[in-house]
């Protein structure tokens, strides 16, 4: 200690105070007791730099060292019997994950595919509720669904939950990337290599080694190249962690300073263990990789304590130059390094003879650059931002080391996004100024969990996010609201109700009329309710709307979860009212959840970066549709699909997989939407240009289309609902509306709420029907 | 004198409360138990395939699609009445979720829920154990609210109907 303390000053006086009093000298020819003032002013002078510099050191090195970016994961893979899983989406998740297909799986991260018959080897995780371990599982894939799941190595239970892909970080403005490790999770080879490549006087020197230097020089000369640096991993650590990167006297001259300071205040396990953290060791884009702990991540996908010697001396390699010797771009260069490391282990006998000829001939095994090199789904964290903005501060995002776990279901989002890409390049006109845009939505259809969000053509890059943003007249898709507003009467409404189809003028007090029109210019007369609603008949929607009133069908809106005030006219009742995608996705929600209100959610939990849970955004429901209603609005938008104007939507969907949903088209076809769900997911598409011009599509040519390819690459289940105990099924004569009987033609069976059945009944025998259906067959 | 004397009289309804819930939540669970063992010989609804080729030639659907439409049967709903149940995986972590609550850790306990009701997330057994978890942590409102979800979904399941009704006359 003492010793430390009598070099300080040394340290840094002689050579400043030469240079600076022959300076003065020179000029001022001053007499001896000028000399001896100047002196004491220099000293003064000094003290208080060092004093400051004092202050600097420890200020950074005991407050928070570094700002860590907040983490973002999607949901973790759970794999089960009974589970509806692609081989081929599997695989582009385990490779997003920088799982290696192998022969046999026998390693962590690793992947067999024969046939229809899996192995992976999970990697393991820490979640909030616990570590799940690596484990070996085998299942098969048989038409879409896991079978014969078998854990084959670890801990035995139905659910293998692969680690979860990190998509991406909410990053500080210098956008440094590390994960912060204690010296304890640092392999001792490690160590060893670091010390002996980079300061092997460390655990004696005072901070600064001058025999070191010279060391190093000589090691240099012999290998003819430069093998050795001759700063101190404490210099290393300080020009890192408080200077800038210029090269002049006065910074190296504060740099000995400061490391002189660092090692008298702190241990040298503390000094070692931020160098760990702060080292640079590689570049994602933008986004510059610190520390072992990240690097290791970064280059081979597994925590530091998992690392060979061989790859733990890779990362000691890059300390010299981690773009020089990139192992992606330039392997030989690392390659070479690397084995230079492993060869200083041998030579001090850290590795015998054999073990260093092995690691030498081991390849480099780096990982493909991690998918989180970038935010690579800016729409979605965009929406995770927004969502977490409502409990964080932006400052403790970027700087705490949060961990947050999203429902981001990247087989899903990639698969939205190639598909809205490409439909829309199909859809677009050659020139290219006329870009269509577009947005998509995906959400579990009862959990209400976010499994995909994209907010343009080029999603890539964030910009607009109109999937949030793009606040649009939604037309035809608002008719559910109307359609339910009617069915919450069951003593006025049925299913089966007549309706005039039939055209009609409004006029209002300021003289304005409202003439809506069908989207086919044409009338279809009487009609029952259903029907309207399958085929989208604007005229009868209309006149249904009147009867309601426009208060009651907002009422419904907002019931359904839309908080956006809405058009007060009539033509609310065709939907002449903007909203954006994702709320419109909120509205359908409720109908998918059968009148449960399920907040729409990105998030799952908030931890922090030890794992402890700071938040949990719950699965929370509220009725605001009595279960009976809304299975009849269910039953008329299943009828939209199998009968109506998203009949279409069969030409990319096995005939199987019932699903509802509705069409929307607004006004000289400036926005084509579709919103549907089966019994697995609910999508909203939308499709439109920016700046409002025509797009000539219409719900089922545009945004149908895109909705039917990318449900058609998943495997899910059909929306099938139950029926609930106060509703009856009666078999109805769709010519007459009467009760009828099954096997009679044009018999149509209907869902009622109790009592609110026909009572008229015609039998099919006796009736005509039958006989003017064998009549008209004939001819 | 008299706000401290009402106070203790709630402490005893507090008792007495907690006391019939958990009767119910026995018989609740017994219930469910058992109707977990039924369970597992019901087919769940069949998970569909995806499409192979998920860009099927237009011209060809739209030849299809014409003579269908003048042929066309009205669609015919399943009205089905069949309970939907756990998958076994479901049924594994709504075991561990009662292991859970059982302790008194009801955070855990709807952790492991949620992962039921993503994998079985029509099966109402899934909701009425979220809502003797809220119950548990006094969110009362939250409770009935999952019991009506759960109802929505009990199909003929008379046992489990009984059940949750039951539970939410007990709140």
């Amino acid at each position: 200690m003492s010793k430390r303390k009598s070099s300080k000053p040394k340290g840094h006086r002689s050579p400043g105070s030469e240079h600076k009093s022959t300076h003065f000298l020179q000029k001022l020819r001053p007499s001896n007791g000028l000399i001896f003032k100047l002196i004491v002013v220099f000293l003064v002078v000094t003290l208080s730099w060092v004093i400051y510099l004092d202050a600097v050191v420890r200020a950074k090195f005991e407050g928070k060292r570094w700002e860590i970016p907040a983490r973002v994961y999607a949901r973790p893979l759970e794999i089960y019997d009974g589970l509806a899983l692609n081989a081929d989406n599997l695989q582009l998740e385990l490779r997003a994950l920088g799982y290696k297909r192998t022969i046999k799986a026998d390693s962590p991260g690793t992947f067999s595919h024969h046939g229809d018959g899996l192995v992976v080897y999970s990697r393991g995780f820490l979640f909030s509720d616990g570590r799940e371990s690596a484990r070996r599982v085998a299942f098969s894939i048989d038409n879409d669904v896991v079978s014969r799941f078998y854990v084959a190595k670890g801990e035995q239970n139905e659910i293998l939950r692969l680690e979860p892909l990190q998509i991406g970080g909410i990053y500080p403005a210098q956008k440094e990337d590390r994960l912060l490790v204690t010296l304890d999770q640092v392999s001792g080879g490690l160590i060893e290599s670091l010390l002996l490549v980079e300061d092997r006087s460390f655990e004696n020197h005072i901070g600064i080694a001058p025999l070191s230097i010279m060391r190093a020089m000589l090691a240099n000369m012999k290998a003819g190249r430069v093998v050795q640096g001759g700063s101190t991993l404490t210099q290393q650590l300080v020009k890192n962690f408080y200077l800038s990167r210029d090269k002049t006297i006065v910074r190296k001259a504060t740099e000995a300073i400061m490391a002189l300071l660092l090692e008298f205040h702190y241990d040298k396990r503390d000094i070692l263990e931020a160098y760990i953290n702060e080292v640079y060791l590689g570049q994602a884009g933008a986004r510059a990789i610190h520390g072992f702990g990240m690097a290791s991540q970064f280059y081979f996908g597994k925590p530091l304590s998992d690392l060979r010697i061989d790859q733990s001396a890779l990362l000691v390699a890059l300390v010299k130059g981690p773009a020089y010797y990139d192992p992606r771009r330039h392997e030989s260069r690392a390659l070479e390094r690397r084995n230079l490391v492993l060869s200083v282990l041998e030579e001090e006998g850290v590795l015998s003879q054999s073990e260093a000829i092995i690691a030498r001939g081991r390849p480099l095994g780096v990982i493909d650059k991690p998918s989180y090199s970038t935010n690579r789904y800016p729409a979605f964290i965009d929406l995770v931002k927004r969502q977490l903005a409502r409990d964080y501060q932006q400052e403790d995002l970027q700087s705490e080391g949060l961990r947050i776990f999203t429902t981001l279901d990247p087989q899903v989002q990639e698969r939205a996004e190639k598909t809205l890409k490409s439909t829309l390049a199909s859809l677009s006109p050659k020139d290219r100024d006329l870009m269509l845009q577009g947005a998509v939505v995906v959400t579990g259809s009862e959990s209400g969990e976010v499994a995909a969000l994209v907010g343009g053509a080029e999603p890539k890059f964030s910009g607009f996010n109109r999937a949030l943003d793009a606040v649009r007249p939604i037309g035809s898709i608002i008719k559910p609201a109307v359609y339910l507003s009617a069915l919450k009467q069951p003593d006025k409404y049925t299913l089966v109700s007549s309706l005039k189809d039939e055209p009609f003028v409004l006029e209002f007090d300021n003289g304005e009329r409202w003439t809506p029109r069908n989207f086919d210019n044409k009338s279809h007369g009487t009609i029952p309710l259903y029907q309207s609603l399958s085929k989208s008949y604007n005229l009868s929607t209309a006149r249904l709307g009147l009867e309601l009133g426009v208060d009651e069908v907002s009422s419904t809106l907002r019931l359904l979860g839309v908080g956006r005030p809405v058009n007060i006219y009539p033509s609310l009742f065709l939907g002449a009212t903007s909203l954006a995608p994702f709320e419109v996705t909120q509205m359908y929600q409720t109908i998918a959840a059968s009148g449960f209100n399920v907040s729409v959610r990105a998030i799952r939990s908030v931890t922090t970066s030890s794992g402890e849970e700071l938040s949990r955004y719950a699965y929370e429901v509220d009725q605001v549709i009595d279960s009976n209603v809304m299975h009849l609005l269910q039953y008329g938008l299943i009828g939209v699909a199998k009968e109506g104007t998203a009949k279409s939507v069969y030409r990319y969907l096995n005939s199987d997989l019932t699903i509802a949903g509705k069409t929307g088209t607004t006004n000289d076809s400036r926005d084509s939407w579709f919103a549907g769900f089966s019994g697995d997911y609910l999508g909203v598409v939308w499709l439109g240009h920016d700046d409002n011009r025509s797009t000539g599509l219409t719900g089922s040519s545009g945004a149908l289309k895109v909705w039917g390819k990318l449900m058609s690459q998943f495997p899910q289940r059909p929306f099938d609902p139950i029926k609930p105990s106060g509703i009856n099924y009666r078999w109805i004569d769709e010519g007459t509306g009467n009760l009828t009987e099954d096997g009679c033609s044009g018999a149509r069976f209907v869902p009622f709420i109790n009592g609110s059945e026909p009572e008229d009944a015609q039998s099919c025998t006796s009736g005509f029907s039958r006989a003017r259906h064998w009549f008209n067959s004939l001819f | 004198m008299l706000n401290r004397r009402s106070s203790i009289h709630l402490f005893h309804n507090d008792n007495a409360i907690t006391k019939i819930i958990n009767t119910r939540v026995l018989v609740v669970s017994i219930v469910l138990l058992s109707v977990s063992l039924v369970g597992c010989s019901v087919q769940p609804t069949a998970v569909v395939p995806a499409t192979q080729e998920h860009e099927a030639p237009t011209k060809q659907g739209a030849r299809m699609s014409v003579p269908q439409q003048k042929t066309q049967k009205a669609y015919e709903p399943s009205a089905r009445t069949n309970t939907t149940y756990l998958s076994p995986a479901a049924q594994e972590l709504v075991v561990k979720a009662k292991q859970y609550s059982g302790s008194g850790d009801s955070v855990s306990a709807l952790r492991y829920l949620e992962r039921a009701q993503r994998i079985s997330p029509r099966a109402p057994q899934v909701y009425l154990a979220m809502a003797e978890v809220r119950l548990q942590q006094g969110e009362n409102r939250q409770a009935r609210q999952l019991a009506n979800k759960a109802l929505s979904l009990v199909g003929d399941d008379d046992d489990l109907r009984l059940a949750t009704e039951q539970f939410i006359d007990g709140l």
